[in-house]
């Protein structure tokens, strides 16, 4: 057996190229991009995609012919592609990110809870948030279903992880059975706030419990794309703390990092980003499992290749699943949750039987 | 020195250890003994800076272990668990290298990859470096853990500087090792302490222990029931009180001197020759 030594090996290495991956990844990610700006009702060719956006850049104006093509393109299919990108990227970071925590590839924000945590926060803002204005300062009313999201998101993090740890390391069958439980409270939260909506309430919840990306518009969404951003700023550098976690918590502890330390601030950064994610584009399930594990499968579970790799892939497989969601019943539109979850359902299903009876 | 000072350590309303007495030395060699829930586990993770004692102390090299930096203490003290459960498919050289964390940003990527690849052919997994973790046997998997803990004491660095002396911590690194590879394990201990390095090592096997350790402790109902070279520590009154079991014992042909134990089996004679 020979036994490669690269010259650049870093610690630890990594096997097939995951610079390549990333890169191949990203270039990908463009190209979906630029499919995905021209789909929908009102068809726009990726060339002149690519002209309006170059000519948007060079700060030129549109001539008449391109007008309302330009004004489609900026004003909606724009903020949503980029509101795509970033939930994609976060959620599928936020996947990695649980996966390594709980030493588990099944672990996942929507699995464990988390997104409808953060959901019945966003929903209850929806309901409640219409007696509150008086009370806040205007200023700060755009922030709430966000904070609400995060709260409620952390609240659930923090609950799933102290019920799956309970009595030493985190258990497989304890942590999905603790994820069942938020998940049920969560619903009837959920539910309940359900039962009190008007009308005009209960619309917008539908579109909180299903998912969409069509709310994107740059105003509105700012106050949650902060936290959305802050989420990875948190995450990335846990890397290698989450490599040396993977060995167990005590094994950890002798190498030198403090799982307390690296599980507060991976349940923050999940917390906020998932928080964010939902307060903008509702729960939509299964990315945080799916892009992960077909990345551990190409380079290899280390998480400063995966965690990058992961979150292209989420941003990629959002966008892919948001295509099918326009053009499936194509004008009506599908609620995108629909879509990955006719997806991820089968492939978390795979996952389990995979690992067998062990697994649970 | 790794030493312990008169530990005391509770666990869930019960004293697991009590009056420990102990210190392990560069190059010295000592094995732990005793039956299951002795304390022998809990010994290894008091002096591993993992519990707090609740009376005595537990230092190195005179400093309360508490008060190092981890990655100090990380660098210096490693341990070698039972087992090791990893759902994830790192590769062997991966798992090795997971041993350097405490060295980042001292050591370079030239000295890693030397001191995990030295590592890896000390416990004699170079040729199963690129296989997947989860998918070596119990054996392979314990000898990949050894060269994990050997690669996190490898102490080179960058600048040269070697920050004071080394401890290993080995807690039945033997149980799941075929025996040409207990023997390699421990003889690969024995070559650590050789090269300055204090093992304390748990053990199961009496005949090992009287091999390969110096010094022989025997815990029993988390209390020092026995210290000293195997051939006295190991007597068989006292084995007949701690494990209480009949064991035959007879000098090594091939080295005088050393005691090995045969079990007496389901037809014991009535009397064993002591």
């Amino acid at each position: 057996m020979t036994i490669a030594i690269r010259a650049d090996a870093p610690v630890p290495a990594p096997r097939r190229g995951p610079a390549m991956l990333v890169a191949g990844l990203a270039a990908l990610l463009g190209v979906v991009a630029v499919v995905s700006i021209g789909i929908g009702p009102f068809g726009i060719a990726p060339g002149r995609v690519g002209a309006i956006l170059l000519d948007t850049l060079l700060g030129g104006t549109a001539p008449a012919d391109r007008a309302v093509d330009t004004a489609v393109l900026l004003g909606i299919r724009l903020p949503r592609i980029a509101l795509g990108i970033a939930v994609g990227a976060v959620l599928a970071l936020a996947g990695a990110v649980m996966q390594g925590l709980f030493r588990n590839p099944l672990a996942d924000p929507g699995v464990l809870g988390v997104s409808s945590g953060a959901a019945v926060g966003a929903v209850g803002m929806i309901v409640l948030g219409e007696r509150l204005p008086d009370l806040v300062p205007r200023l700060l009313v755009p922030w709430l279903q966000p904070t609400a999201a995060f709260l409620a998101g952390l609240a659930a993090t923090a609950f799933v992880y102290a019920v799956a740890r309970r009595g030493g390391a985190a258990r497989p069958t304890t942590m999905l059975l603790a994820g069942i439980a938020v998940n049920a409270m969560a619903g009837a939260a959920t539910g309940f706030f359900t039962f009190m909506s008007g009308e005009s309430q209960l619309r917008m919840i539908t579109f909180w419990t299903m998912g969409s990306l069509g709310h994107g518009s740059w105003g509105a969404m700012l106050p949650a794309l902060l936290p959305l951003a802050l989420s990875p700023v948190l995450l990335f550098p846990l890397a290698r703390r989450l490599d040396v976690l993977l060995l167990g918590e005590r094994e950890a502890g002798h190498l030198g990092v403090d799982p307390e330390r690296v599980r507060r601030r991976a349940g923050a950064g999940v917390a906020l980003g998932v928080g964010a994610a939902v307060a903008l584009t509702g729960v939509i399930g299964f990315v945080g499992i799916v892009a992960p594990h077909v990345v551990r499968l190409l380079i290899g579970p280390a998480h400063r290749a995966l965690l990058p790799a992961a979150a292209l892939g989420g941003a990629i497989l959002l966008l892919l699943a948001d295509i099918a969601a326009r053009m499936a019943l194509a004008p009506a539109e599908l609620p995108i949750g629909l879509v990955t979850a006719l997806v991820g359902g089968p492939f978390f299903l795979w996952l389990l039987l995979r690992r067998g009876p062990r697994a649970c | 020195m790794l030493s312990a000072r008169l530990l005391r350590i509770r666990r869930g309303g019960r004293t697991v250890l009590d009056g420990i007495d102990l210190a392990v030395g560069p190059g010295d060699v000592v094995g732990v003994l005793g039956p299951n829930g002795a304390g022998k586990s809990t010994l290894i993770a008091a002096l591993a800076g993992e519990l707090v004692p609740d009376r005595g102390t537990v230092e190195i090299d005179g400093r309360p272990i508490g008060a190092l930096d981890p990655d100090d203490r990380a660098r210096r003290v490693a341990v070698v668990p039972q087992s090791t459960r990893l759902d994830f498919a790192f590769t062997a050289r991966e798992v090795v290298a997971l041993g350097r964390y405490p060295h980042r940003g001292r050591s370079t990527r030239l000295l890693d990859r030397r001191a995990v690849d030295t590592a890896l052919a000390q416990a004699d997994m170079t040729a199963l470096a690129e296989r997947d973790f989860t998918t070596l046997s119990g054996g392979e998997q314990q000898r990949c853990t050894l060269a994990r803990a050997l690669a996190q004491i490898d102490g080179a660095e960058a600048d040269g500087q070697r920050d004071g002396r080394r401890y290993v911590l080995a807690d039945e690194p033997t149980a799941s090792l075929d025996i040409s590879h207990q023997a390699a394990c421990l003889a690969v201990l024995r070559g650590l302490a050789a090269a300055g390095v204090g093992v304390l090592c748990a053990l199961h096997d009496l005949n090992l222990a009287a091999l390969y350790v110096d010094r022989v402790i025997v815990l029993d109902g988390g209390r020092v029931a026995a210290d000293g070279p195997p051939a006295a520590a190991l007597a068989p009154d006292l084995l007949r009180r701690v494990f209480g079991v009949e064991m035959l014992r007879v000098d090594h042909p091939g080295r005088p001197g050393l005691p090995q134990f045969l079990g007496q089996g389901p037809m014991a004679p009535a009397a064993p020759v002591s």
